[in-house]
């Protein structure tokens, strides 16, 4: 299934980068936002409609419990050392490195928000960083899932609501559906308030 | 002597580059900035809402449906997943900003999502342990 995950993303860029650089056939926010927001909600709708289907679907919410909560929180906190990691390694400014992995894989928010409050430098690096955290997820998702079920979903960070969500769901299972999502949507509300507070340390 | 000169002056024009390089760097970097203003203001928390719905609907609606014997979706969630992430890719391609910012700063941003990453899943195997043990 990667190969036509990897070949529609392939297809994507050099179609946006066609259309948006030599001939443009249609606006960009036609193929890149309103067709993708309709995608999502197809696809949201889908894997709940499927999810359910399942007779022990809510035995399988019930089972998941307490972890809906933690799960995201493990994912921020590791993160926020990953980012204090690569800050010694890359010797630049711990609060800065950790304010750029605080973006949790939301590239369209951490890039304009730390261009915004640090700079421009900092404002490519937040682009740079979360969107290969995002690239990174979707390319090894087969790989990840050997090594435990759930780590796409840690990888995926604030991701997993949106556009990681397909991919994860049909690698790791129907039943990492409601997790992947709610672990998504509460790293995505954390992650303006994270990056910014983080940016003060920078 | 006219050797000397010519030496003089393409280091003069090897300054005049750099130069021209570093403007042509920074007047790209406060574009950057320039768009950041516009982003913010498009962020919206109320955007979540919209994706809560459709998918707690096609949860009541499996639920209610979930005796009867309909056709497996494995096909149509591929094509979903296929559409959504070309639209991803043609976010991707599309996005100026982004593609400059990759070569200037790629390395140090692979390093931090590496990273990111590897310590994140660590601190999700340990959270798991942790309530294994328990």
């Amino acid at each position: 299934m990667i190969k036509y995950i990897l070949a529609a993303l392939i297809l994507g860029c050099t179609a946006g980068y066609a259309n948006n650089n030599f001939l443009t056939v249609v606006p960009n926010t036609l193929i890149s936002d309103q067709l993708f927001t309709l995608a999502l909600i197809a696809l949201l709708f889908v894997f709940g409609f499927s999810f359910a289907l399942d007779k022990n679907a809510v035995e399988k919410i019930r089972k998941t419990g307490f972890r809906i909560v933690v799960f995201p929180l493990l994912v921020a906190a590791g993160s926020l050392v990953g980012g204090l990691v690569a800050g010694l390694v890359l010797q630049i400014s711990l609060g800065g490195a950790m304010a750029v992995s605080s973006g949790y894989g939301w590239y369209t928010l951490s890039g304009p928000v730390l261009g915004e409050l640090l700079g421009a430098k900092w404002g490519t690096l937040g682009f740079t960083a979360n969107f290969f955290r995002e690239l990174i997820t979707i390319i090894t998702i087969p790989l990840m899932v050997k090594l435990d079920r759930f780590a796409p979903v840690a990888s995926g960070g604030g991701t997993t609501m949106d556009t990681t969500l397909g991919v994860i769901v049909r690698y790791c299972g129907k039943d990492t559906l409601i997790l992947a999502f709610s672990s998504g949507l509460i790293l995505s509300i954390i992650a303006p308030f994270a990056t910014a507070a983080l940016a003060s340390l920078a | 002597m006219c050797l000397l000169t010519c030496r003089k002056s393409v280091t003069f024009s090897k300054n005049g580059l750099q130069k021209l390089k570093r403007q042509n760097l920074q007047q790209q970097l406060l574009k950057v900035g320039r768009n950041v203003e516009e982003k913010i203001a498009l962020f919206d928390p109320l955007t979540f809402v919209y994706l809560i719905v459709p998918l707690v609907l096609g949860i009541l609606l499996g639920y209610l449906f979930r005796d009867r014997k309909l056709p497996k979706l494995d096909k149509a969630s591929l094509a979903v997943v296929v559409i959504l992430i070309f639209a991803l890719g043609f976010g991707i391609g599309s996005n100026n900003e982004l593609l400059s910012s990759l070569p200037q700063v790629g390395v140090q941003g692979l390093v931090i999502a590496a990273l990111a990453i590897l310590f994140s899943i660590a601190f999700v195997k340990a959270g798991k342990k942790l309530v294994a043990k328990q």
